[in-house]
């Protein structure tokens, strides 16, 4: 008689049988990560395919959905909503394209400023992270006060004491300076990142250079600026990500208006009124993947481009 | 064992976590009505003490009803609307105006109320008419049944006239010439006796300038328009309306008005006048404004038009209870609702003082709640809150949201945009400028905010 079960076997080797025995084996594990899964599937992929589907109908969830087809991104592209699409496009654009390259730059500068191990630079790390940790509504309501013009505090100090003409900063020349200047308080959260990239620089490689009469600003170019580029790489990825993304502060500082002149009216500020205000969910859910496709080609982009970046382990 | 129960215990929290991401559905929860308003406290104080009224005059029929309320947040009361009809749990009775109830009435979340009126016999000459054109927000029916009636007033701080030695302007022949002549001796006394400091914190006037009942009145006066729904055009670019902007940028340039986008000046005791509905009255005694009189909307004459004769526009809103269509107990709500227009319920509503009725036997009545609540001004002449028929030679009464031609879905945008571009008038940007440059450039911003309608 043989001890040989052919069906068990079978049972083990099919697919179906691989799972199931996954699964007996390791149904603890899967019941531990089945609330995150089932968040994602519900909170996540299905809102997502909805507003894919939504994108080709007339929505406005009191009606039924209707007229299906691709008026919802000829409107936005060349139709009644395009001039506010376009403008809040270029809107977007500029902040990123001038806030990004700023805020990375002056985050570098400033960890490399406070990278040794000092009690004084722990505090100033301190410090400097601290405004990252102010939800961006907040910041919103905090600087629509201080910067009014009848009786903000900087129009105060600038007016009473130093005895300049009081500023507005929200004309719509000003406003876009004034935001970006507002979001450029919070470098901290770079600059956490650029220090912890300078210390996983093996300081061997400064020590052979020293050794080989390297001054202090050819270690820099050298050393720090090259094996710096991963974090280079994947600030700039999440800032441009970021950036195409701006909405809470700019919401509440200008009332969701987009402040004087349309100057602060971004791309997600439009899909927000879209959906909320004129409650055009078929319109709104198409301008949120045309963002989708915004990100997505710049960062694809980003990463066929990204022969620059140096890993330490290629050295 | 160990490994037993530990499996257990994982399972139990994996179920607890899976039940935590279930949303809980809001219902009734047993109620026969429900009933929705903003979240504001003055707001949820007279719902609740309709309620009382109704559900003790049920009572005495020998019927039990239990009505709940639903507060909204102020701030997104449209969006969550939405989502409620979206998630089938709307109220049975929703607090609305002639701002909210035309989305509504479009998309049919709103009942038409033209045929309970008509199959209730309602007796229509008993109300203030205005207050039922402004419930006719869609296909001009009926959407929404009108409790309480607004129309701005020009309320003057006697205290602050008295203190700077400017004589208190009186009702005969008020018009905008006068306003401004008043409001420039107010200046020149505040200046004449403050530092430079208070100087940049007095204002004769305080009055939002951005405030769609104001503004659209003054181009409406110089014979222009902001909204054309026949040509489905915008027309702030338009010579009228480039008149009535630049009247009212000297009102702001000369220092009468305060600016736009500022506010509170009244209340603080920094401003002689106030442009304001009733809901202002509220809080004039724990301002310490305690000396007041009410003059109407000013007319505009024909001097300051620089036309052959005068024009009165007296704007005015209306506010109410909407029954939603998708409401499980039409009968009752409809029941309520025909209530709040009862005397009973319009002397409820007056008796916070900051409600004027629609009933208008108790719009002119010397003895109504509604002018005798508030100790401060219960002898003071409140005319000026109403529209008495001395005002019909002289006002044409028009509703202050003036963009009924708009898609209903996109007045709330239009008002907002406006707001944004008005307060802009003598920002930095445009101080040097004409206004003609002014209004050109809100033309093209609106045009570019609202596409075609």
């Amino acid at each position: 008689m043989s001890n040989f079960d052919e069906k068990s076997v079978k049972k083990e080797t099919d697919l179906g049988g691989k799972i199931a025995k996954a699964i007996k084996d390791n149904w603890v594990g899967y019941l531990y990560i089945s609330p995150l899964i089932l968040g994602l599937l519900i909170f996540t992929l299905y809102p997502l395919l909805s507003s894919l589907y939504y994108s080709f109908f007339d929505v406005n969830l009191v009606t039924p959905i209707q007229n299906f087809g691709l008026q919802n991104y000829q409107s936005i592209l060349f139709g009644e909503n395009s001039p506010l699409f376009w403008q809040s496009l270029k809107n977007t654009a500029v902040y990123t394209i001038v806030s990004i390259p700023l805020s990375m730059t002056l985050s570098y500068l400033l960890a490399l400023s406070i990278t040794k191990n000092t009690k004084r630079n722990y505090a100033l790390r301190i410090l400097y992270y601290l405004p990252v940790l102010i939800p961006s509504v907040v910041v919103g309501i905090l600087w629509q006060d201080l910067l009014n013009v009848n009786y903000g505090v900087i129009n105060t100090i600038l007016h009473n004491y130093l005895g300049f003409e009081k500023m507005d900063f929200m004309t719509k020349n000003t406003i876009m300076p004034t935001f970006i200047a507002i979001q450029l308080l919070s470098i901290g959260g770079g600059m956490i990142i650029w220090i912890a990239q300078f210390k996983a620089i093996p300081d061997v490689y400064y020590e052979a250079a020293q050794i080989d009469g390297a001054n202090k600003i050819i270690c820099f170019f050298k050393i720090t600026l090259p094996l710096s580029t991963p974090s280079i790489f994947y600030n700039l990825v999440m800032g441009v990500i970021g950036g195409f993304q701006v909405f809470g502060s700019a919401y509440v500082l200008t009332g969701g208006t987009g402040g004087d002149g349309n100057g602060l009216y971004f791309l997600v500020m439009f899909i927000y009124n879209k959906a909320f205000d004129e409650i055009n969910f078929g319109v709104s859910s198409a301008a949120s993947w045309m963002l989708f496709l915004i990100i997505g080609i710049l960062t694809l982009f980003s990463f066929q481009t990204k022969k620059w970046v140096h890993y330490s382990e290629e050295m | 064992m160990k490994r037993k129960i530990v499996k257990l215990l994982c399972l139990i929290m994996s179920v607890f976590m899976l039940f935590g991401m279930c949303a809980c559905a809001g219902g009734g929860g047993g109620s026969d009505l429900i009933i929705a308003h903003k979240q504001e406290p003055a707001e949820a104080i007279l719902t609740r003490k309709l309620i009382n009224a109704f559900t003790a005059k049920k009572k005495a029929q020998g019927q039990e009803v239990e009505i709940r309320t639903f507060e909204i947040s102020t701030g997104s009361y449209k969006s969550d609307i939405t989502k409620q009809n979206a998630s089938k749990t709307m109220a049975d009775i929703y607090h609305s105006d002639d701002q909210l109830a035309p989305t509504w009435a479009k998309l049919g979340v709103f009942e038409n109320l033209d045929p309970y009126f008509a199959n209730s016999n309602f007796d229509f000459t008993l109300y203030d008419d205005k207050a039922f054109d402004a419930a006719k927000v869609y296909n001009g029916n009926i959407y929404y049944a009108p409790r309480t009636y607004d129309q701005p007033v020009v309320i003057v701080n006697v205290d602050f006239f008295d203190y700077y030695g400017v004589e208190v302007p009186t009702e005969d022949g008020w018009n905008w010439t006068k306003l401004v002549q008043t409001c420039d001796a107010l200046r020149k006394a505040i200046d004449a006796k403050e530092n430079i400091n208070e100087r940049e914190v007095l204002f004769p006037m305080d009055c939002c300038l951005s405030w769609q009942p104001i503004y659209s009145t003054f181009v409406k006066a110089f014979g222009g328009y902001i909204v054309d729904g026949v040509n489905k055009t915008f027309g702030l670019n338009q010579p009228e309306a480039i008149a009535a902007f630049t009247k009212i940028k000297e009102l702001i340039v000369n220092k009468y008005f305060n600016r736009p986008s500022g506010a509170g000046y009244f209340t603080n005791g920094k401003s002689g006048m106030y442009i304001m509905s009733r809901a202002a009255v509220a809080n004039l005694e724990a301002n310490g404004t305690t000396n007041v009189k009410f003059l109407p909307y000013p007319v505009f004459d024909a001097e300051y038009l620089g036309a052959s004769q005068d024009k009165g526009i007296m704007p005015y809103g209306a506010s109410g209870y909407a029954m939603t269509a998708s409401s499980k107990n039409k009968d009752l709500a409809w029941e309520f609702i025909l209530f709040t227009l009862s005397e009973e319920a319009q002397n409820i509503m007056g008796a916070n003082g900051t409600s004027v009725p629609v009933i208008k036997s108790l719009q002119t009545s010397a003895d109504a709640a509604w002018r005798t609540q508030i100790e401060i001004i219960k002898d003071v002449n409140q005319d000026a809150f109403i529209f008495p028929d001395a005002f019909a030679s002289k006002y044409e009464r028009v509703l202050g949201n003036f963009g009924k031609s708009i898609t209903p879905e996109k007045e709330d945008t239009l008002y907002t945009t406006l707001k944004q571009l008005i307060n802009a008038i003598d920002s930095a940007a445009y101080k040097d400028k004409s206004v003609e440059v002014f209004c050109n450039d809100m033309q093209r911003d609106l045009a570019t905010v609202m596409g075609s309608f």
